[in-house]
């Protein structure tokens, strides 16, 4: 077994063209990973290369030791799960519906699965509601329990924790966490949330289709790194062992 | 648990299974031609020619017309991830209009003779495909933009079709099959029509039931049925050309019948309060049938000795679900 869950080395990925230049990353397993980045930077077709739903242009990319161009779309329930920010949908499906929508590497999840997962996630109590009707944190929760119940070792998550209010963005952030602790899998999460990158094993830098930073988070969530990324003059500060951001601008006085 | 799904699916089957059987008890005895119930039991010749080669082969198609339209409706909605879409709609039945009627010129002009059995449905299915390209083509800019396309294609092959009918009617005066074509009727309808329509909706409606929980997936998104080891675009392509052969299959041995597609599977949503596949296609089947039941009833009683096109009758409560579901649409 590799000990890499994901390789790619001098990979060049998009759609029509490459948007991601010549990249050279490993993810370790188990890990919960961050990839973070402005928009547009290509953090989502890194994850989109994964489920080959982005095209390699050249390179290699590797998922537990497997090329990627080997693994036919219909194996891919064996390797990988996948999770959207939002899901768009004018027709009603249940909670229950999405979670059971869905394969692993034998099959479709049966009922007793899906609601286990929703159990271990805390929220079996909404598995008969409209998905469209949830708020916004259930929705993500259910989204990360469909993707869980596949039982696949690598989760993909898409802004896992965007558009979420405090106390929810720290449910997704825990939750996340504790999924790695227990189950020993691998998720890798983008977004813009440097919470969730302090509180990950593995970050990933992306700026402009190309790695900028690629370590553990007490080496990338830094000063130096964050202002280059984002272009903007941010400050790292540590309080009690915990990092915290600001945003040197024009209308604080210091 | 159990209890609480299987619950409105038991009572959506103890509503109508008895509709349905009712509508076709009623299929039996109403047409131009009542038949009294004492022939039942004791049926001369004249009742038994009515029963056994008119009324059992219409009930038939009705039944099978429903479903086609109802699961091709059903499943559009889902690979468009549009409420709106069904057959009608998204300029699929007026291209399979065409297609039919170009097949019934061809079958005029060059008696061509029995092997236009065939070449009606194909040259049906090859229309619904055109006319569906185009729309999905030119409709790409969000949901109402698909169905803005289908109207614009829907009237587009109209006026074709009124052209090439003007100029059939000139060559032959007496040509009734246009007017069936036009108007959605399953009268004249024989068991051949029927072994045929039975024969292309069978294997694909067995397909479609195999496949609901993939259609699922394709309701959720493209990634996330692609990581589910479904390639999105390549089944996608697949059901458009499969809506299309159930969409052929309907339009060019009963003409247009519209809004069934429409209505019946957001009828099925409703009673069984969810949208998976896997339950929602079947009940439409058995909810579209129980529907063209009823209109075919309709159009047959409204006038006593004339039967009116199924359409109107299907568009009639078909446009007010229509406009429901545009109201609903804009709080999306």
């Amino acid at each position: 077994m590799s000990s890499y869950i994901v390789r790619f080395v001098n990979a060049r990925i998009g759609y029509n063209e490459p948007i991601i230049k010549e990249i050279t990353l490993n993810i370790p397993r188990p890990s919960l990973t961050t990839i973070l980045g402005p928009n547009g930077s290509g953090k989502t077709t890194l994850l989109r290369a994964i489920i080959k739903y982005a095209r390699i242009f050249g390179g290699y990319a590797y998922i537990d030791g497997k090329s990627i161009d080997e693994i036919p779309i219909r194996d891919l329930p064996k390797y990988v799960s996948y999770s959207p920010a939002e899901i768009y949908s004018q027709m009603s499906l249940t909670v229950l519906d999405i979670v059971t929508s869905s394969r692993n590497g034998e099959g479709w999840i049966n009922k007793d699965d899906a609601v286990a997962v929703l159990k271990y996630l805390g929220i079996n109590n909404i598995a008969s509601k409209r998905f469209d009707e949830l708020s916004t944190g259930q929705k993500r929760l259910v989204l990360i329990a469909r993707a869980l119940a596949s039982k696949a070792s690598l989760l993909l998550l898409d802004e896992p924790t965007s558009n979420l209010d405090l106390s929810n963005k720290y449910r997704v952030i825990l939750t996340l966490r504790r999924i790695v602790n227990d189950k020993g899998i691998t998720v890798i999460a983008t977004g813009h949330d440097i919470d969730l990158a302090l509180i990950s094993d593995w970050v990933i830098a992306i700026r402009n289709g190309d790695i900028m930073a690629m370590g553990v988070p007490g080496d990338i969530i830094n000063s130096k790194i964050l202002s280059e990324l984002y272009d903007i003059d941010v400050e790292v500060l540590e309080i009690n062992g915990h990092r915290l951001i600001y945003v040197h601008n024009e209308f604080m006085n210091d | 648990m159990i209890a609480t799904v299987s619950n409105p699916i038991v009572k959506f089957l103890w509503l109508f299974i008895p509709l349905l059987s009712i509508g076709i008890i009623l299929n039996i005895f109403i047409g131009e031609v009542i038949v009294p119930l004492g022939a039942l039991l004791d049926p001369t010749q004249a009742y038994r020619v009515i029963i056994m080669d008119i009324r059992l082969p219409e009930i038939l198609a009705c039944i099978v017309v429903g479903t086609d339209l109802a699961v091709a409706g059903a499943v559009m909605q889902a690979v468009f991830r549009n409420p709106l879409a069904e057959p009608y709609i998204t300029g699929t039945a007026s291209g399979a209009l065409l297609g039919a009627l170009l097949g019934l010129l061809i079958n005029v002009l060059f008696k061509v003779g029995s092997p236009s059995i065939i070449l009606m449905p194909l040259l049906s299915f090859l229309g619904a495909m055109l006319a569906t390209i185009v729309v999905v083509a030119f409709g790409r800019g969000g949901w109402l933009s698909l169905i803005l396309a289908g109207i614009a294609i829907s009237i587009m092959f109209s006026s074709i079709v009124m052209i090439l009918d003007t100029y059939l009617l000139t060559i032959i005066p007496t040509l009734p099959a246009i007017v069936y074509l036009l108007f959605g009727t399953v009268s004249g309808i024989n068991w051949g029509d029927d072994i045929t329509m039975i024969s292309v909706s069978l294997p694909v409606l067995t397909y479609i039931m195999v496949s609901a929980r993939e259609v699922n997936l394709l309701m959720i998104s493209d990634e996330v049925a692609q990581a589910s080891g479904t390639n999105p675009k390549a089944f996608r392509n697949l059901l458009i050309v499969l809506t299309g052969l159930l969409t052929a299959v309907s339009v060019s041995f009963t003409g247009i019948i519209g809004f069934i597609g429409l209505v019946t599977p957001h009828l099925t949503r409703l009673s069984i309060s969810s949208s998976d596949n896997s339950r929602v296609i079947p009940l439409s089947m058995i909810s579209g049938s129980t529907i063209m039941l009823y209109a075919n009833v309709v159009s047959k009683v409204l006038i006593t000795g004339t039967v009116m096109p199924i359409t109107a009758i299907t568009s009639l409560f078909g446009v007010p679900v229509l406009l429901f579901l545009l109201r609903g649409g804009r709080n999306e």
